[in-house]
């Protein structure tokens, strides 16, 4: 906090420095093993047009294997990071994690639904109308279980822990239900894209899923930075807020709106991948303080990094086979989510 | 000093449920005047008090700033006239003070160097400036009340080219001990000399009596009494509403009664 407040600049350009060597590092591991500088002089080859030596089956498995799916991973770890951060004010609670409140699996579900019901119609569809159609399934569905959770969780005191947290467990369940019926009615070709695309994994990367999800993740950043003032005045509560002169409700109801565009976008692309939306904030709100001016394009940076970190692990524990990454993300949040608990369990004397 | 009135309140109705917290109340505030409001548990002091500021829906009846009615005044421009203490405001996430007091300059149309000197001076007048990089949930709570009050003394500030302003202030010295009490009224006090309209939902009958040029004591959602602390704090009354056997002291050296 303090290093930052004299060198504002310093922590970013460490992560970007960071996040672009993770990027090469990302494109060099797999199947076909691509030391680390082929790989660097094969994405500047194809990038930069610099005619330098290099194989030209590198090119083409970096470039158009590899790189796809690492870009994938940025933009869709850069929406989960800025929705948990922006989550976790509106509701004024550090647990709110899109995962944790049910509006990850309410936004399965919706997509689930938009798979099974609409596979004939989906079928005639070019592909980026494919997934922009299972997206708007996806966000109805998240924006309707954020306003549920919301609503029931809320009052002018601020948001009950507790009633979350069922809430997101009984949405949870019932989208559960949902996507179990769904399993039994699909059939094969749609049941096959729906398993393959439920165990959230980043190899469907391609060109239209990044253009979806990376346009998604600058439309957040400009609709989220101008607010972040506004942002750190919304944790006051609302009535302290709606006194300094914030259009609390308008606000909120902008940034619920935005959140759920980007999961249903991130959920569509990728599937469900948990908790980072619940680490970065925190990860961040530790490094910089919990101010939104700092704390959203940290966080995006640092979603794009984690979940990065995440598919080069889910790559490469197993190989040459692959584990979902949602598993490798459930598997370091979950630990991270019950140390939260605790925490909550110190403030609350418990 | 000529007296506008800054807030008016005609014919407030206001019931939860079948229970009516008050009924056809009105009342004027005054720019340049420190208004106590005072009474029992369950007047509806608070109702009052929400009822100005806008956190609470009356059933009937309007509320008027400067003339204007609250709701024809759009949120900023409402920030700019009225700037309200609560009794405590939760912010679990650890802002360092120096942000939470720069909150209340969010109408501010000045650079955010000025805005810091202007917070800076309130710091130090509140004697909360050793604080300012302290984490605020680390506080305690009367030192988180402290820098709610700077935080609302800069938003005055920043406002006070759209004069006159309003503060409303509810229970502020709950929390604090009895130095800042005073500190804390003091400055009240001030800001009402300066022309400003103070309204405070107090407890203590002679914090009241020692700051504020007049009372209103509420009881069972109607006004029993209105005036100057000398006409307002008197035995009967005092009996009337609290059910108290008080006893008032006119002392020659002090200019307010003391009730014991």
């Amino acid at each position: 906090m303090f290093v930052t407040s004299r060198w504002p600049l310093a922590l970013p350009s460490f992560i970007l420095v960071l996040l672009l060597t993770l990027v090469v590092f990302s494109v060099s591991i797999g199947p076909i093993a691509i030391p680390f500088t082929a790989s660097l002089k094969a994405l500047l080859t194809d990038w930069v047009q610099w005619q330098l030596p290099v194989k030209s089956s590198d090119i083409l498995v970096v470039n158009n294997i590899r790189l796809p799916r690492t870009l994938l991973c940025l933009s869709v770890g850069c929406i989960l990071g800025l929705t948990g951060a922006v989550m976790q004010a509106v509701f004024r609670n550090p647990l709110a994690d899109p995962g944790i409140i049910g509006v990850s699996s309410g936004a399965a579900l919706g997509a689930g639904l938009g798979i099974v019901i609409f596979a004939d119609l989906l079928a005639t569809m070019p592909a980026w109308l494919q997934l922009s159609t299972v997206s708007v399934f996806a966000f109805i569905f998240a924006l309707g279980v954020c306003l549920l959770v919301y609503k029931l969780g809320s009052s002018s005191h601020g948001s009950s822990v507790m009633v979350m947290l069922l809430a997101g467990i009984a949405i949870s369940a019932l989208a559960g239900a949902g996507m179990g019926m769904l399993n039994f009615v699909a059939d094969d070709q749609s049941l096959r894209d729906l398993s393959l695309w439920q165990m959230g994994s980043m190899a469907g990367g391609n060109w239209i899923s990044i253009t979806l999800t990376s346009v998604t993740a600058a439309a957040l950043l400009l609709i989220f930075m101008p607010a972040a003032k506004a942002i750190n005045i919304l944790l006051l509560g609302d009535a302290e807020a709606r006194h300094l002169g914030l259009d609390v409700v308008a606000l909120k109801k902008r940034l619920i709106f935005s959140c759920a565009v980007g999961l249903g976008v991130a959920i569509s692309a990728v599937g469900m991948v948990g908790f980072i939306g619940l680490i970065i904030p925190h990860l961040v709100r530790l490094l910089v303080g919990p101010d939104h001016r700092r704390l959203l394009p940290l966080s995006a940076m640092l979603g794009a990094l984690l979940l990065l970190l995440a598919d080069m692990m889910a790559r490469t524990i197993m190989a040459p086979s692959e584990v979902p990454v949602g598993i490798i993300t459930a598997l370091l949040g979950s630990p991270f989510f019950i140390f939260l608990l605790l925490q909550q369990r110190t403030k609350l004397g418990m | 000093m000529s007296r506008t009135q800054v807030i008016s309140c005609r014919n407030l109705d206001y019931s939860i449920g079948k229970k009516r917290i008050f009924n056809d109340l009105s009342l004027s505030i005054y720019s340049g005047e420190l208004v106590a409001i005072l009474g029992p548990n369950g007047a509806g002091k608070s109702s009052l008090f929400k009822a100005i500021t806008g956190e609470l829906n009356i059933t009937s009846g309007a509320v008027a700033i400067n003339g204007k009615s609250r709701r024809d005044l759009s949120m900023a421009a409402l920030a700019k006239c009225m700037a309200v203490l609560p009794q405590s405001a939760n912010l679990s996430f650890a802002f360092q003070v120096n942000e939470v007091v720069l909150m209340g300059g969010l109408q501010a149309i000045c650079t955010q160097k000025q805005l810091q000197n202007m917070a800076d001076n309130i710091m130090r007048e509140q004697g909360v400036l050793a604080l300012k990089q302290q984490a605020y949930p680390t506080l305690s709570g009367g030192e988180k009340q402290r820098v709610h009050f700077c935080r609302i003394l800069l938003q005055l500030a920043v406002g006070n080219q759209f004069s006159p302003q309003a503060l409303l202030l509810d229970e502020p010295t709950a929390a604090l001990d009895i130095n800042y009490q005073h500190q804390l009224l003091m400055t009240a006090q001030q800001l009402a000399l300066s022309g400003m309209a103070v309204v405070a939902v107090l407890h203590d009958l002679n914090l009241a009596a020692q700051y504020a040029d007049r009372i209103i004591l509420l009881n069972g959602g109607e006004i029993c009494a209105d005036g100057t602390p000398q006409s307002v704090l008197t035995t009967d009354n005092i009996k009337r509403v609290y059910g108290y056997d008080s006893k008032i002291i006119n002392d020659g050296e002090l200019s307010y009664p003391l009730v014991i």
